[in-house]
Formats: structure tokens, sequence, C-alpha cells
């Protein structure tokens, strides 16, 4: 089934009903709910996800400071890239397992990255709204499929929505990724929420 | 004798045509010839000019209530147009592709 990953201001801009609409003619049966944490303070803050009905709402931490990395189970814990540095400090990180956007006002994420993400078993994700804003993400991300499909290092896509503007419908965005060429089973695997089991 | 009117050209080589239902969510009143406009001219900007011509692109139907349109796109090009569909969310909010069909009487059932 689909999945997407959304920030919380999504759930604080927009009614719940509606979401819950909206989610359910898209298909989406997990959400993942993301909190920026650069420390302990963030983390301890209140982060309370409501119930929607036949959708599965869980929590993510969008990790900017890897100093503190919550212990917390059952939780998605993305690293969070933006610059060559981090990303390298994210993929020797032991504790996660997951890279939020590999792309940046330049490149950077080249081969040595993905083949240590190969290495260290990680997932990149990429976030689909840097390709409405510029063409110059469109650019990065078709040169980095290609390198992560050399290296076979598994990916996904998400929305990270603050409005519901900015969500996608799952078919739309599997008729685009054809651009990237990636075959059918490949897209229909990378769009699956088992991926980020 | 002077020929006054074109043969009609044969199934085999008549372009295979899809009928795709669109929603949106726009609070903004959009006409049919604005949608159409958006459509098009997003859709020639990602694929090129030719691509935009070959792809004969046609709003079909428009019903304001439900905010819901029906496209005429040739076969070959369908990917792409819903691809393009990606880009349209500040203009036209949330879209959603509800129905492909090959012939508008279907698309016009459900």
């Amino acid at each position: 089934m689909y999945f997407d990953i959304v920030s919380e201001d999504l759930l604080k801009n927009e009614k719940l009903l509606e979401l819950e609409n909206i989610f359910n003619s898209l298909k989406i049966r997990t959400v993942y709910v993301t909190k920026v944490i650069k420390n302990k303070k963030d983390y301890e803050s209140e982060f309370i996800l409501p119930s929607l009905d036949g959708i599965n709402l869980k929590k993510a931490y969008i990790l900017e400071n890897l100093n503190f990395i919550p212990e917390e189970k059952d939780v998605l814990k993305l690293g969070f890239g933006g610059s060559v540095s981090n990303i390298s400090r994210v993929l020797n990180n032991k504790n996660i397992k997951y890279l939020l956007n590999p792309v940046g006002d330049k490149l950077i994420f080249d081969e040595e990255s993905a083949r240590l993400s190969r290495i260290n078993n990680f997932k990149i994700i990429f976030n689909i709204n840097l390709w409405r804003n510029s063409t110059n993400s469109i650019k990065q991300t078709i040169f980095l499929i290609k390198i992560l499909k050399k290296h076979m290092v598994d990916m996904s896509f998400c929305t990270l929505a603050r409005n519901k503007s900015e969500l996608l419908d799952p078919v739309i965005l599997k008729d685009f990724l054809y651009n990237f060429n990636l075959n059918r089973e490949i897209i229909d695997r990378f769009l699956d929420d088992k991926i980020l089991c | 004798m002077l020929k006054k009117k074109i043969n009609v050209i044969k199934p085999t080589l008549r372009h295979k045509k899809r009928y795709i239902t669109i929603n949106f969510l726009e609070s903004k009143e959009l006409t049919k010839k604005d949608i159409f406009y958006i459509v098009s001219k997003n859709f020639r900007n990602i694929y090129g000019l030719f691509a935009y011509l070959d792809a004969n692109i046609y709003l079909v139907d428009f019903v304001d209530k439900n905010k819901s349109v029906i496209f005429r796109v040739n076969k070959d090009y369908l990917r792409k147009f819903i691809g393009s569909l990606l880009f349209l969310n500040k203009t036209m909010g949330l879209i959603t592709v509800k129905h492909i069909n090959t012939t508008l009487k279907s698309e016009n059932n459900k």
C-alpha cells in the first residue's frame, strides 16, 4: 500500500476530517508525521498524533544533529542530508538507516556515498517538493537515481507536505518516475510502505 | 477529375486516444479555457513543442461542481501527461487522477 512522509505542520494547518478523506481517496494507508529534532529539548516537547479512520499515523524524526538520537522504538529516524559533510556523517552512523534529502544547491552525493549506502544498508529518501521548485534538483535526481540503481541502493519518495496542496497522488508520481528510466516493478517497490520496514 | 475531399484515415493509422478524469481542489474560480491553458502550457514546458503537438491534448468536459475535468490524450503520451501534473500544485492545488478509459462513454458512465 502507498505511504507518505509529511510535516507535522500539515496536521496543524488542515482539518483532520478533510485530511482523512484526502488520504483515503489517494489510497495512502500509512502516513509518517515528521518532527525536526536538533537537541534533547526538541525531543521532549509535545508530539502527539491524532487518530484517523483507515490511516495508520506514525511518528518520524528528522535528525539535524546526530549528537542526539532518540532511543524510542517503532519510530522512523531520518538523517538529514543537505550538505556533503552531513551526508557523510549520516552514512557512517550505525543508529539510523534512512537518509533524507541527498540533493542540495550543488551536487553533494557521489559514487562513494552510494557505495557507502549499499554497505551500510541505507535507504535514500527524496523530497518531491524540491522538484516543483527548481529544475536543478531534478537534474541532480536524474544523476543520483542512476548511481543508486547501479549500486543497488533502495530509495523512496516523499512530499514532506505542509499543506494539502503539497500532497501528491501516487498515480501521478508513478508515471513521473518513468522519466528516470525506472521500470514498473522497481517503481512499485519504491512506493510500497514495506520499503520503510 | 479534381479531388475535393481527402479520404478517411484508416483505423490502423489513427492515433489511439485515452480519456482521463482528473479532480482538483482549488478555491479559485477557473474556467474551462484557463484549465486547458495551464495544463497544456505546463506539458509543453516540460516535454517541448513537438511532444505537445504529438500528444494532442484536448479538454473534453468540465464539471465545475465536482471540480472534475475530462482530458483526451494520445495513448503514447498518457504517462507523460499524467506525470506532468506533478508541477501544477501551486495553480490547481491537489490533483487526483480518477479514471483512465479508452472511450468517452465508459468515462461518462463512471
